[in-house]
């Protein structure tokens, strides 16, 4: 919302400076965005006359003049260029030291062909006002020498940009900035005027509301006037001025009319020209299916049967609180012209224009609810500017529907402020702020005005008070926890999560976020559901929610290597992310936090010690079981287990990859990404992920005072095994396999080595074996538990190895 | 003493010391184990079975007690002598030994390591965690909600009204259907789920489940479907929501303006508190701090003093709106209490002077090793918000 001081002051009288009201707006609630005073911009600058005009003796086509722009001063020596510079001329004078507007070049003190220059006459372009640089601009006789141009030039009006909330509707117009200003003791309110119209014939059009009941509250009232034998040229020059200073381009008497209404009383109007109307009625009606209008903006907009629209006797001729239609529009040739004041809905005014997507100040003010009450005054005040502006004779006031009763009652009890604004406010302080800004005292309660749709409750009233009166008199009052214990602020999952993040930065990953969002074009590499589909995504790139995150860390990882080859051979990213990703239910679409990590290749860059390595899916599995360790997990019991090829998920590489499942809960998965999927997003190296799913592992439990610690007296025997094994037995089936059979005798085993001899393989293994209660382990029960262990692998197909 | 032993002795003596320097010798011009060799040799030859001086000891044995005594004595002590510096000059062969080892083991300490390898944690998760710590301090429980809301969570319960304008500057990303409750008719306008447009939701379902007294702060990831400069369709927000039955206007002042000196680390920044308007808090207002803008960098002020004073939004707050209140089961007349809401974004901008917005999610190695924090040094009011390897 954009408005003038000159523009202001039509409604308030006040003293205050521009700074002071800029300070006031923003402590009150009407956000000052930008002001600008044209004064700034042309400071310094004067209307000067040119005294004497004589030829450059050095130069042909410079003169030589003489400028006074102060009766008592000695004239001033000026060298100018210009064609149409002569004796007698009234200007614009740019002294030493003053700006030009134009190029911002400060002006110094010149000598021209041997000539001393103090100063410079302006052209319109210098001045920043138009493109003419012909010839410099002379002002009109009545100019007073001496005064500034931003004065002669009637530029002073400095602007005010305000970022009105949406509950404000009022403040739409100059003149509820007006009130509010008012209200903390900014001037005072000037009175709105009621025009006496002079109503000279009966208007051949009326309104008709037709609207079924239910939706009668779409338009409750309506009036209009009918006007002839009016001539639509041009609105009187202040008025256009102060349009084109808030940014509206001047159109023609009635339209300007329709804006300058729209700005300064927060009322939208729209005019017809009357004789393009068909019949004796306008009805306010529903669109029927399909209908269309060719709106004011030259687009046709095909409405629906929710939109409320305004018909002649044949076709639509306005889309209700938003536009109106081009036939019936007014131009420089309307004579005869129909007003228009409506209340339209807010709700169905907002819908419709969504709909439509069509923004207009008259669907902005409807949407956000009009001065209900004043429809019929502010009619007054239009149909008086008509007359003013563009002559001719006004019909009666045609009306249809009935004013609806707007106001509301709304009790203030007397500690109310006090209670949730924490400061005391004086009762005659309250009192006189609440009347200021329209509020009507009724014993304990007040009566909102009809321009206050928003206030609805005490707490509203509240705030106008508190901020009126300003929300820097709050005294601060301490604020402390309540408790001498500081309780843990974070949950047990959110201190996991840090935990998981501080462990996955310190084995080497860098964190990074990125979006809940996926591309879905990646869908032959995750399946992803349909039920994810965001329905209105912002891009192609953005369409869906992730269902896991490693699409996005492979495409950062992907985006990194791409934008520097060279520096990514030598340091491969290695990211990881903590964050949600989501699953569609039948019911609803559920999240869980994962952490996710990715290794590319070469995992270590090429050292003297030793080549360059690339990374393998047991780098995965080293990040997967830290994140495990991370959160409480004692992951040395668990072993990850091999899939079926077919059951490994999309985009892993179905032979490099493995899983962890507690119970029967799968908690992690790791392994190297799908070959297809790497190529996809032209990555070189062998690509290796992990996921984890926090959510699924067991709640940590707070750590507690351990049992006292003893020195374990006997030690541990170890003893080495190596057996030739079935292709389909895993490591994880011997370790599982040997730890069952021995129970607790064992207590760690350790693969270290593993052989291929054509088409077996031989694994190598150690074993811990633990001493029985306060004794050392003997030979023989050390030669029992291993025979145990070789015939629980013989069970499984394993043959012992020899030699 | 005889004449022939003492001449023996004396030549045993010279030859071993003469054996013995050569050892030591070769030590220096061949090699130490060379030397080694030598010396097992001169052992075996001076102390062996078969040495003279054992001979001399087995003649000595068909004398007479008291000459063969006092010939022992001499013998003994000798070989004492002998064992004695032959000791000395094995150490010092030992000695010459690990130095040519050691000689041949040099390298060029100078060569690169290999490096341990840490990884950075994201400014966003810092700064989150900084705003936890300031709260934390002040009594507030951190809380959580889900990403994907419905409109009862989003907007109904927090008093945005169907088609409020307000609601215009929530766009809105939707998803699927949600189910509909058994015997509605298949002509009412289905309900979409959404993603939350803020974290205020988790206001809603904090009064839901609990009494009062509330003090939560709720950190999470929000959507809007706005993308350009200064805006991304993911960010950041930390909610807050106090309620009680006496925390006022004045309350919502101190705790806030508390908070920005703390995370600022600036004991004087000047803020005001400023009307606005949020459906779900009655009053409204936004605070603003004082800063100075030069060059495109921000620079947060210390006092009113400074000539080119401007102002910044940096959080919204104000009174939970009674409606908000009664949606959540909540008895207006009894409780009251106030709610705030912030960017993360903007704060980690503003702290770490992050110029643009849209590179927080750009996953650019470089930028997060740049902006990045240590993994080592989580913060805390005590040791300190602000990281010291920054």
């Amino acid at each position: 919302m954009r408005f003038t001081r000159s523009w202001l002051s039509e409604h308030l009288d006040f003293s205050a400076s521009d700074k002071e009201l800029c300070e006031r707006l923003t402590a009150i609630g009407l956000e000052v965005e930008e002001y600008q005073n044209p004064a700034d911009r042309f400071a310094g600058l004067r209307v000067a006359r040119v005294i004497e005009c004589k030829a450059h003796p050095r130069a042909e086509r410079l003169s030589l003049c003489r400028v006074r722009f102060d009766e008592k001063a000695e004239p001033l020596q000026v060298v100018c260029g210009a064609h149409n510079v002569r004796e007698n001329f009234l200007g614009v004078f740019a002294p030493v030291g003053s700006v030009i507007p134009e190029t911002g070049i400060r002006l110094k003190a010149a000598k021209i062909q041997g000539a001393d220059s103090q100063g410079m006459l302006l052209s319109e372009y210098e001045l920043g006002i138009s493109d003419d640089h012909e010839g410099i601009l002379e002002l009109e006789d009545t100019c007073r020498l001496g005064d500034s141009f931003a004065q002669a030039a009637n530029l002073q009006d400095s602007v005010f940009t305000i970022a009105i909330t949406p509950n404000r509707a009022d403040c739409l117009g100059v003149r509820g900035i007006a009130r509010d200003l008012a209200a903390s003791e900014i001037g005072k309110l000037k009175p709105l005027s009621k025009p006496n119209l002079k109503e000279s014939f009966v208007s051949p059009i009326a309104w008709r509301i037709d609207l079924p009941n239910e939706q009668k509250h779409h338009c409750p009232f309506v009036c209009g006037r009918y006007f002839r034998n009016l001539k639509n040229k041009q609105a009187p020059q202040h008025v256009r001025a102060r349009l084109k200073a808030i940014g509206i381009k001047s159109i023609s008497a009635l339209v300007d009319m329709t804006n300058y209404m729209t700005m300064d009383l927060a009322r939208p109007l729209h005019v017809f020209d009357a004789k393009k109307l068909q019949g004796s009625e306008l009805t306010i009606r529903k669109a029927c299916k399909d209908e269309s209008l060719l709106a004011l903006d030259n687009k046709t907009y095909r409405l629906t049967k929710d939109a409320t629209v305004i018909a002649d006797k044949h076709e639509l001729v306005g889309i209700a609180g938003i536009i109106g239609g081009l036939e019936s529009g007014c131009g420089s040739d309307t004579n005869d012209m129909f007003l228009e004041c409506a209340l339209f809905d807010a709700r169905t005014t907002a819908t419709v224009g969504r709909a439509l997507n069509l923004n207009s100040d008259a669907r902005f003010r409807f949407e956000r609810g009009l001065d209900s009450a004043a429809a019929q005054n502010y009619c007054d005040i239009a149909s008086a500017l008509v007359l003013e502006w563009c002559g001719g004779e006004a019909s009666e006031i045609i009306i249809a529907g009935a004013m609806p009763k707007a106001s509301r009652q709304i009790a203030l009890p007397s500690a109310k402020i006090k209670k949730l604004g924490g400061i005391d406010i004086e009762q005659k302080r309250v009192e006189q702020i609440l009347d200021a800004l329209g509020f009507v005292k009724d014993n304990a309660t007040f009566h909102t005005p009809s321009w206050r749709e928003d206030v609805t409750s005490a707490e509203c009233l509240v705030e106008e008070v508190l901020r009126v009166h300003g929300y820097d008199a709050v005294p601060y009052a301490p604020f402390r926890r309540e408790t001498t214990l500081a309780r843990r602020a974070i949950s047990t999952k959110q201190k996991r999560d840090a935990l998981v993040r501080r462990r996955l930065a310190i084995v080497g990953l860098d964190e990074v976020i990125t979006w809940s969002f996926l591309d879905s074009r990646i869908q032959k590499f995750f399946n992803i559901e349909e039920e994810l589909r965001i329905l209105n995504p912002i891009s192609a790139y953005l369409d869906s929610l992730r269902p896991s995150l490693v699409p996005n860390l492979i495409a950062s990882a992907a985006q990194n290597i791409s934008q520097d080859k060279l520096q990514a051979a030598r340091h491969s990213p290695a990211l990881f992310e903590v964050g949600p990703q989501f699953i569609a239910t039948e019911q609803k679409i559920q999240q869980e936090q994962v952490a996710v990590g990715i290794r590319t290749s070469p995992i270590e860059a090429r050292h003297w010690q030793n080549p360059a390595r690339e990374a393998t899916p047991f780098d995965a599995k080293a990040d997967l079981r830290a994140v495990f360790d991370a959160c409480g997990l004692d992951s040395s019991r668990l072993e990850s287990e091999v899939v079926q090829d077919e059951d490994a998920p999309e985009g892993y590489h179905p032979l490099r990859y493995g899983i962890f499942r507690l119970g029967k809960v799968l908690i992690g998965q790791f392994g190297e990404l799908h070959p297809d999927l790497c190529q996809h997003f032209d990555l070189r190296g062998r690509v290796v992920a992990f996921e984890a799913f926090l959510d699924r592992l067991p709640a940590p439990k707070q750590r507690i005072a351990p049992k006292p610690w003893r020195r374990q007296k006997q030690q541990s025997l170890y003893r080495d095994f190596a057996f030739w094994i079935p292709d389909t037995i895993s490591a994880a089936d011997i370790k599982t396999s040997v730890l069952r059979r021995t129970r607790n005798r064992i207590a760690k085993l350790n693969f270290f080595d593993e052989y291929h001899s054509k088409d077996e393989r031989s694994l190598a293994f150690e074993v811990e074996m633990l001493p029985p209660n306060e004794r050392a382990l003997n030979e023989e029960e050390a030669q029992a538990l291993s025979q145990e262990i070789v015939s629980s692998l013989q069970a499984l197909g394993c043959r012992m190895r020899e030699g | 003493m005889d004449a022939n032993l003492a001449a023996e002795l004396e030549r045993i003596e010279r030859a071993f010391s003469e054996e013995l320097v050569q050892s030591i010798r070769d030590c220096e011009t061949e090699n130490a184990s060379f030397a080694n060799l030598a010396l097992e040799r001169i052992r075996t030859k001076f102390f062996g079975k078969k040495s003279a001086l054992q001979k001399t000891l087995h003649n000595i044995g068909t004398l007479a007690p008291l000459a063969r005594s006092e010939q022992g004595a001499v013998i003994n002590h000798l070989k004492q002598k002998m064992l004695l510096d032959f000791e000395k000059s094995r150490a010092k062969v030992e000695k010459y030994a690990m130095k040519q080892k050691m000689l041949a083991e040099k390298i060029d300490t100078s060569m690169p390591e290999r490096p341990h390898k840490i990884g950075v944690l994201h400014p966003i998760g810092q700064v989150i965690e900084e705003v936890i710590a300031i709260f934390g301090d002040m009594g507030f429980a951190c809380a959580e909600g889900p990403d994907v809301e419905d409109d009862f969570h989003n907007f109904v319960a927090l008093n945005f009204p169907p088609n409020h304008p307000a609601r215009q500057m929530h766009d809105t990303f939707y998803l699927k259907a949600k189910k509909p409750p058994d015997g509605t008719s298949a002509e009412q306008v289905q309900e979409h789920w959404l993603l939350r447009t803020h974290t205020s939701p988790v206001q809603v379902r904090t009064m839901l489940d609990g009494k009062p007294p509330i003090r939560v702060i709720a950190p999470g990831r929000c959507y809007r479907s706005d993308s350009d400069q200064t805006h991304t369709p993911m960010f950041h927000q930390v909610e807050g929501l106090v309620v009680d039955e006496k925390t006022h206007f004045g309350h919502l002042k101190t705790c806030l303006s508390d908070f920005v000196r703390a995370f600022f680390e600036n004991e004087s920044v000047p803020v005001r508190f400023r009307p606005s308007y949020f459906p779900f808090t009655e009053p409204s207002a936004e605070m603003d701090i004082a800063c100075k803008r030069e060059d495109g960098k921000i620079e947060i002020l210390k006092s009113l003093d400074e000539p080119n004073l401007a102002w910044m939004e940096i959080l919204g707050c104000g009174m939970v709106h009674p409606n908000v209140l009664r949606a959540c089961k909540l008895d207006p007349d009894k409780y009251q209490g106030f709610a705030f809401g912030m960017g993360v974004e903007r704060l980690a901008m503003l702290k770490y002077s992050i110029a643009d917005l849209r590179t927080m999610f750009d996953s650019n190695s470089a930028w997060l090793q740049h902006y990045g924090f240590s993994p080592l040094d989580a913060p805390s009011l005590v040791r300190g918000l602000r990281p010291q390897n920054l």
